[in-house]
């Protein structure tokens, strides 16, 4: 028996699965397998799509795993009252503040990622704008792409546009979301929203219904 | 042979008294309890002559120091600490005669397991001579491992090594310079010599450091002090010095430096074997340069796990250091908590400060914001919710808090502070 040889070089090969870790998204986890370790998924959205519910849902299954994990907050946005209310172990938490500064939270990635060990690495650079996420140089992706290559670390990016491009193995796409109100006049109140998300993860797209209580 | 010395006043902890008169005849020396010192005396015979007369001399040292203590020496050193706890005044155990001199030791004086002890008393057994009296193989089929260690005990067979307490040692280096060196670089290169011979000290004695303090001399007649506390002991010239350098580098000495006293804290250094089933975690040492990198970029206070405040104050919140506990096997299928059930909960991202913002009311209700980034006219609201705290205090709040839903998109929250009227947008639920 001989192995099968592709007709052309240009033909990609089997891919090879990596390991995965459940995002704390039964819908999520059910269909992609959850966030790839050793790779990149990005998270995008308007505001009030979801992601940064669907980051801290991942937080929380790391932590209760028993693994660090590291939040880079470019724009000091976490909230931890949020963060605690979905379950997150603190004393696993590692959060980098680094107030407004996007080049500032691109090298505490960089810096946090070669230290290794962390079983999750969210980039939170929600509230950068367009513009400035274009400025980023594309070398900064294929270098996280590169430190975490063949490490149980999984690197997510939370952010308004797509800014990481073909080094994103999982990308998650939040639409806008049709916001849940119940009650009438001073009664009213805001029940959360359902939202989409569309995966897209080895070429292939899914679409998620996402909803979030508040 | 070992001499065992334990202080009989039960209100007096362990003394630098005991520890220093036992270090006057040797110099390895073993803390067994918490007023109990025991250390070996072979050789001492040239000195003081037999182990009578030497007794004596070490009674002797004693009274001068104000110690009230039993003295014992036998040739094991768990003979030696059982005769000196338990036998009041100088004792010396010949060899062959520990049985005999340790027999009236009652047995409910001794830390044995409560199911042991019960076993003994049920067998009418109540001294050490009535269990050195006992058939040992007998003993050791009917009550296994402890009973031998128990006859041993009894009978003055018991043989172990001291274990010694670590040498008490300083790790400080001082340099004085003759030029006042006024640029970090040659600063530098002098810590990490100093520093590669401490940490030679430290690794020679199996200790890290959990502390560095560095104190620098001016030019000017003033000091620089820095301290580093590292949750993680560390013997690594190179590690500590590159934190030693990201601090200077954030704190540099205000004038040229003219002495430097360098000290490292010894700390038992901490394991490093990690289980092959259990999650990844940073390497400690790693980490702690990488927190320290991380500091240098955005700045102290800005880096750690966050702490909720015992407070209702919207926001409240704290940063501690980040320094996660060891995880063990087992812990995750132990503790992990129940997934929640239903939705996620809903995350809000806060705008620090919150930003200032114009609303228009109607019907009392908004209907149209205005913030930095953020306008639009209000779709939907729910509110108000009023909350008010700590009006005993200077950070007293009272607000009206809204959820609005924005025709454009985007739920946020909003409130108006009531003694300003202002207007403000908390975060935006995500």
């Amino acid at each position: 028996m001989t192995a099968a040889v592709p007709a052309s070089v240009l033909i990609a090969g089997p891919r090879r699965r990596r390991e995965t870790a459940p995002t704390g998204i039964a819908a999520l986890d059910c269909l992609v397998g959850g966030l790839e370790r050793g790779a990149v998924a990005e998270i995008t959205g308007p505001a009030s799509s979801g992601r940064t519910t669907a980051v801290a849902a991942c937080l929380r299954e790391a932590t209760s795993r028993g693994e660090c994990v590291a939040y880079i907050d470019a724009s000091n946005a976490a909230d931890p009252a949020s963060l605690a209310g979905a379950g997150v172990e603190f004393e696993r938490l590692l959060w980098v503040r680094c107030g407004r500064n996007a080049e500032a939270a691109l090298k505490a990635a960089d810096l946090v990622l070669h230290a290794g060990g962390f079983g999750l690495v969210c980039l939170d650079l929600g509230g950068v704008s367009r513009r400035e996420l274009n400025r980023i140089p594309f070398s900064w992706w294929f270098r996280f792409r590169r430190a975490i290559a063949g490490t149980r670390t999984a690197f997510v990016v939370l952010s308004d546009h797509p800014a990481a491009g073909s080094c994103a193995a999982l990308r998650l796409r939040f639409e806008a979301p049709e916001p849940a109100f119940s009650g009438r006049g001073p009664g009213r109140l805001f029940r959360g929203f359902h939202s989409r998300l569309r995966a897209e993860a080895n070429g292939r797209e899914h679409a998620v219904s996402f909803s979030a209580a508040a | 042979m070992y001499a065992c010395i334990h202080q009989t006043a039960p209100d007096r902890p362990l003394t630098a008294e005991l520890q220093a008169l036992a270090r006057a005849f040797s110099p390895v020396v073993e803390t067994a309890g918490e007023r109990t010192v025991v250390f070996p005396i072979d050789g001492l015979g040239r000195l003081f002559g037999p182990p009578d007369q030497l007794a004596a001399e070490i009674a002797r040292r004693g009274a001068e120091m104000g110690l009230v203590a039993n003295l014992a020496i036998a040739a094991q050193p768990d003979t030696a600490v059982l005769a000196a706890r338990h036998l009041p005044g100088v004792h010396w155990i010949r060899p062959g005669e520990e049985a005999r001199s340790l027999a009236p030791i009652p047995l409910k004086a001794m830390e044995l397991p409560e199911e042991l002890h019960q076993t003994l008393k049920l067998w009418g057994l109540r001294t050490l001579g009535d269990v050195a009296g006992l058939p040992p193989i007998g003993l050791a089929e009917r009550l296994g491992e402890e009973g031998v260690r128990l006859y041993e005990l009894a009978t003055g067979r018991a043989v172990r090594p001291l274990h010694l307490d670590p040498p008490e040692s300083r790790y400080e280096e001082t340099v004085e310079l003759d030029d006042p060196l006024d640029n970090l670089e040659p600063l530098l290169f002098l810590l990490s010599r100093s520093l590669g011979e401490l940490c030679r000290r430290l690794q020679g004695d199996g200790r890290a450091a959990n502390r560095i303090r560095l104190e620098l001399g001016l030019e000017d007649g003033g000091r620089h002090e820095r301290i580093l506390e590292l949750p993680v002991p560390q013997a690594g010239a190179e590690a500590l010095g590159k934190i030693l350098r990201l601090d200077l580098e954030a704190h540099p000495p205000p004038a040229p430096v003219t002495a430097v006293r360098l000290e490292l804290r010894p700390a038992d250094p901490r394991p490093a074997q990690h289980g092959l089933f259990l999650p990844p975690a940073p390497p400690p040492d790693k980490l702690q340069l990488t927190l320290a990198r991380l500091e240098a970029l955005v700045g102290k206070g800005n880096l750690g796990s966050p702490v909720l405040l015992d407070t209702h104050r919207p926001g409240a919140f704290a940063i501690q250091p980040f320094a996660p506990r060891e995880e063990r096997a087992g812990r995750a299928a132990e503790t992990r908590a129940p997934a929640p059930e239903g939705p996620p909960r809903l995350a809000m991202r806060r705008y620090e400060p919150p930003l200032p913002a114009r609303v228009r009311l109607r019907a009392e209700r908004p209907a149209y914001l205005s913030a930095r980034g953020i306008a639009g006219e209000v779709a939907d609201a729910a509110g108000p919710w009023r909350i008010t705290g700590e009006w005993w205090d200077a950070r007293a709040w009272a607000r009206d808090e809204w959820d609005v839903q924005l025709a454009r998109g985007g739920v946020y929250r909003i409130y108006c502070a009531l003694d300003t009227r202002a207007w403000f947008v908390e975060g935006v639920y995500d």
